[in-house]
């Protein structure tokens, strides 16, 4: 097939992709309430979001769910892959187990665990749903930083440790520093998983305890899109295509420094 | 030294145990149960044998089926255009746009859509529940596909070609013979998602929305049947874990969705 006409091909699968997101945005600036027609320009919406209580309490709790999960499975993540790596404590079977919270649908994950915390008595709310985005994130946190692990020469630990370098020594100047882009990527990834996942927090979440996911939902589902939820969409479609940026910044000038 | 690694490892390798393997023994537990608390295979045979549940299982195959053909539609001239056509130069650029929405969540990529359609006029039924599924799960086949056909030469190609192969020929001897396992795989997980997916058929279903994941989402907060829920859950789970594991199989060394 000649040039242009690949390119006409690829044009459609990507407007495909990227025109409801442009709409998305477009609209959320449209004066009118309804997207029926667009009727002005304006950034009212994102005041009136910015000025609503609910709406800042979701986002608050997002980012402390998000921040925590983030970090705890990175550090657990990171703990674990550098023990399969390096001291190789569990073999090829327990590779597998690991992929298990990635491979298992969403839903029956979620019924599972919020059966567990029912029987046991848990309170819902922030620790049930931090509890709940961790147990899937340290999975990706681990896959995740096992690969970058892979590919540190090992020669340059070898010859640390032949010079005397020790444990945490060892650990804190010559293996986290060879790590940090799989660090990045892991804490990128389980940020970003963590505060836009809906499933898990739907499930796990109790009275009074709302992520932003959530009140989209509850204002969405069954019901119209309006210019004020357009908004709040574009704020995370943003924060979203800002991080994948990054993280493909951080795992391509990886690959190409190689 | 083995002792330091199992130190280290021993924190992720609890919390996996505590929060995510010994729930489900919970959930097989509860599917087992009556509700005054006796063990019994009843959960099972009410939803396996409830027309209800056998209907919305049919419907939810067909949408899968349909997402699933969709997706190979549209993921192999992309997968064919990433390796074989675009340049060196551009190839991560093009990869990059294609996987940039997949970061977004599904839940705000069908509300998107739902703001895409709603000033369109398209009414949500079941044509806009199929573009929502073919949008959320296109990565996932791409991806495998992908993988698979950076295996496949150039040479080849370029054989075929310099003997005349028209474009359908070339695909149909060479390049889809040549990429069945990155096909298999991409077809298993798109399936098995679409199947059991909850979030795209609410928002964007309309009328056409209760599929199966939505079934279970009511069984618990609508019907509070934790029971049958769970026997629901189970089954769900079994079947994917089969796929997964076919799927492991079947994309070993080819570094599969995560590549």
């Amino acid at each position: 097939m000649h040039k242009f006409a690949w390119l006409i091909v690829i044009a459609i699968i990507v407007a495909f992709l990227y025109t409801p997101i442009a709409i998305t945005v477009f609209y959320s600036f449209n004066e009118s309430k309804y997207m029926t027609e667009f009727t002005g320009f304006t950034l009212k919406w994102y005041k009136q979001l910015f000025s609503n209580e609910r709406v800042l309490e979701a986002l608050k709790n997002s980012l402390e769910v998000a921040i925590a999960s983030s970090a705890i499975s990175t550090i657990l993540g990171f703990m674990l892959g550098y023990a399969m790596h390096r001291y190789r404590v569990f073999g090829d079977k327990f590779e597998s187990l690991m992929y298990l919270p990635v491979v298992i649908p969403e839903v029956p994950e979620a019924v599972s665990i919020m059966i567990f915390f029912y029987i046991l008595g848990f309170q819902f709310g922030w620790i049930t749903v931090l509890i709940g985005h961790t147990a899937f994130n340290i999975s990706f946190a681990y896959l995740t930083i096992r690969s970058q692990l892979y590919n540190i020469n090992q020669n340059i630990e070898k010859a640390a440790r032949i010079l005397g370098a020790k444990g945490l020594d060892l650990a804190r100047k010559i293996v986290i520093p060879l790590a940090s882009p799989g660090l990045l990527a892991s804490a990128l990834m389980t940020f970003i998983l963590s505060f836009n996942n809906f499933v898990k927090t739907a499930f796990t979440t109790g009275p009074g305890f709302e992520t932003l996911p959530l009140l989209i939902w509850k204002n969405a589902v069954r019901g119209r899109a309006t210019t004020e939820l357009n908004a709040l969409a574009t704020i995370l479609l943003v924060l979203s295509l800002s991080l994948s940026i990054i993280y493909t910044k951080i795992v391509f000038i990886e690959k190409r420094s190689k | 030294m083995k002792k330091t690694g199992v130190i280290l490892a021993l924190p992720a390798v609890i919390f996996l145990i505590v929060f995510f393997f010994a729930p489900f023994v919970f959930l097989i537990y509860k599917s087992f149960q009556s509700n005054i608390g006796i063990l019994t295979i009843q959960n099972y045979l009410k939803v396996l044998t409830d027309t209800f549940y056998i209907r919305i299982s049919l419907y939810s195959l067909e949408i899968a089926l349909i997402t699933t053909l969709l997706c190979i539609l549209i993921a192999y001239p992309a997968s064919y255009y990433l390796v074989h056509v675009v340049s060196d130069k551009y190839r991560g650029l093009v990869l990059a746009i294609l996987i940039s929405p997949f970061w977004i969540d599904f839940l705000i990529r069908a509300y998107a859509l739902k703001a895409f359609f709603f000033p369109l006029g398209i009414k949500e039924g079941f044509f806009t529940l199929i573009y929502g599924m073919v949008y959320d799960y296109f990565l996932f086949m791409l991806l495998p596909l992908y993988a698979s056909m950076t295996g496949v030469s150039k040479t080849i190609i370029n054989a075929a070609r310099i003997q005349g192969a028209s474009g359908l020929t070339l695909a149909r001897k060479i390049i889809i013979p040549l990429t069945i396992p990155g096909l298999v795989a991409g077809s298993t997980i798109v399936f098995m998602m679409s199947l059991t997916e909850f979030v795209i058929p609410a928002m964007l279903g309309g009328t056409s929305g209760y599929t199966l994941g939505y079934a279970i989402y009511d069984l618990f907060f609508i019907y509070r049947d934790i029971y049958r829920g769970s026997a629901l859950s189970v089954i769900i789970s079994a079947l994917s874990l089969l796929v997964a594991y076919y799927y492991i199989k079947k994309t070993r060394g080819q570094g599969g969705i995560f590549a």
